[in-house]
């Protein structure tokens, strides 16, 4: 098992971001939402972003002094991501605070503040990876996993949450899920291919990977089952229910933690003597 | 100028022996799990086909541009004037994010404080003018401490076979590879 609180903080942090844009989005393109239910999804995702961050303390040897990865955001990323994180978490709360009639405007107007805040602080966390050391994560690979991941994970959680509360479906969640579920496997396979014939290190991760079970699981778990899933109510022009939905989130998201924890535990660092 | 200090390390006197992680040891009083400087077998035939059996002693290689530095979000390390990379203790919360950046693995994480630690050159010496205890304690004079401001590099190399690309992070350490040949192996 790789960082198991590093696997847990950046899925659910990134599930958060990808819900939270998704939210402000579906303001923004004019689809009304009530304010319970905005409430509601704003404050499930203000608790997915608290629980992300109490799990991120975890990882650290001193979790009370975390106050102090603030202090060199000159240079370190991970000091970077702290600040965006916090500053997204209190772009929630106020958020959250606007759910009241005729808000609507600033509220939109807060929730792209927040939505762009969100998107940077997912980009920030894939840069802590892009590191020399690590020839496998050395290229834009962990940003764009991370951006997949909130891409997969937060408009299908917004969709299943209106959809059990009878408030809408989301314009073509099917299509986009599908789109999303593609664009995740195409990104890993060209991931896979290239480091395959990288240097050694990179091709000792992509033989990791490849004789991982967990792999293989999340082959079918995380990509397979959802893309037939969506492909079926995307060809058929259907309407998905709640249940379907929370279905197809729950593979998603278990298919989204397998793939992270295989990102950290297969990785092949450069070292003495390789 | 200000000083540049790196480690030398001859593998061409080191016999492995492992006396300098010893004198470390020794000196610094670490956990028995942690090993500032290690020595690692090199593959016998790196260099030629004739197996030569060689060595090489590294701690932390002090790099003109500190990878372990930049990812700290905590500002645990710092270069010194003469080069030398200190990490603070009492700052360091533990984030293991210097272990994932470091090329030549050399911060080790100690459970017993949940912290980082590594080499610092026994800056505390140094500043006495003396050497560090690996230095002092190695029998073939095979590590030494030189400033690369006023030494001549020629017969130095900055790359030996097995060391991670030592341009990501100008690594100081210098190697003297094995003169080879002179050992030949009576078994082959």
């Amino acid at each position: 098992m790789g960082e198991l609180s590093l696997v847990l903080f950046t899925v659910i942090s990134q599930l958060a971001v990808g819900a939270f844009v998704t939210l402000w989005m579906l303001e923004a393109l004019g689809k009304k939402i009530s304010i319970e239910t905005g409430k509601m999804l704003t404050i499930s995702i203000l608790g997915i972003t608290a629980i992300g961050l109490v799990i991120s303390l975890t990882h650290l040897g001193h979790p009370f002094k975390a106050y102090m990865a603030l202090t060199n955001v000159g240079n370190s990323w991970l000091s970077r991501e702290v600040i965006m994180f916090s500053l997204f978490f209190a772009a929630i709360l106020i958020y959250f605070l606007q759910w009241k009639d005729g808000m609507q405007n600033t509220r939109k107007l807060i929730g792209l503040v927040g939505a762009i805040i969100g998107t940077v602080g997912v980009i920030f966390s894939g840069m802590i990876y892009v590191l020399p050391a690590m020839p496998a994560w050395n290229n834009f690979s962990p940003v764009i996993f991370f951006l997949i991941t909130a891409l997969l994970l937060g408009p299908v959680y917004v969709s299943s949450v209106l959809v059990w509360r009878k408030e809408m479906q989301l314009p073509n969640i099917a299509v986009l899920a599908l789109v999303a579920i593609i664009i995740s496997i195409l990104a890993s396979l060209l991931h896979l291919s290239t480091i395959s014939s990288g240097s050694i290190a990179q091709s000792m991760t992509a033989t990791n990977m490849l004789a991982s079970s967990v792999f293989w699981l999340r082959i079918v778990i995380g990509w397979v089952i959802p893309l037939a899933i969506f492909a079926h109510y995307a060809y058929h022009k259907q309407q998905m229910n709640a249940s379907i939905l929370v279905t197809a989130f729950v593979m998603l998201l278990a298919g989204e933690f397998m793939a992270r924890e295989l990102f950290y535990s297969t990785v092949v660092a450069l070292q003495i003597g390789l | 100028m200000a000083k540049k200090l790196g480690f030398l390390v001859n593998s061409d006197r080191c016999v492995g022996c492992h006396s300098c992680e010893m004198a470390c040891k020794n000196y610094h009083q670490y956990d028995a799990e942690i090993r500032w400087r290690k020595v690692y077998a090199v593959n016998e035939v790196a260099h030629s086909s004739v197996p030569v059996r060689q060595y090489l002693s590294l701690a932390c290689n002090h790099c003109e541009d500190p990878a372990c530095m930049k990812a700290c979000p905590v500002r645990a390390y710092e270069k010194r004037e003469d080069g030398i990379v200190i990490h603070h203790h009492d700052r360091c919360i533990g984030c293991k994010m210097c272990i994932m950046a470091c090329p030549y693995n050399v911060p080790e994480f100690n459970p017993k404080y949940k912290k980082v630690e590594k080499c610092h050159m026994c800056y505390e010496r140094i500043d006495k003018g003396e050497k560090p205890a690996c230095v002092a304690g190695c029998p073939m004079d095979a590590i030494d401490v030189i400033d690369l401001n006023s030494t001549s590099e020629f017969g130095l190399d900055k790359e030996y076979v097995g060391f991670p690309d030592s341009t990501i992070t100008n690594s100081t350490t210098r190697f003297i590879k094995p003169s080879g040949l002179l050992q030949v192996r009576r078994d082959k």
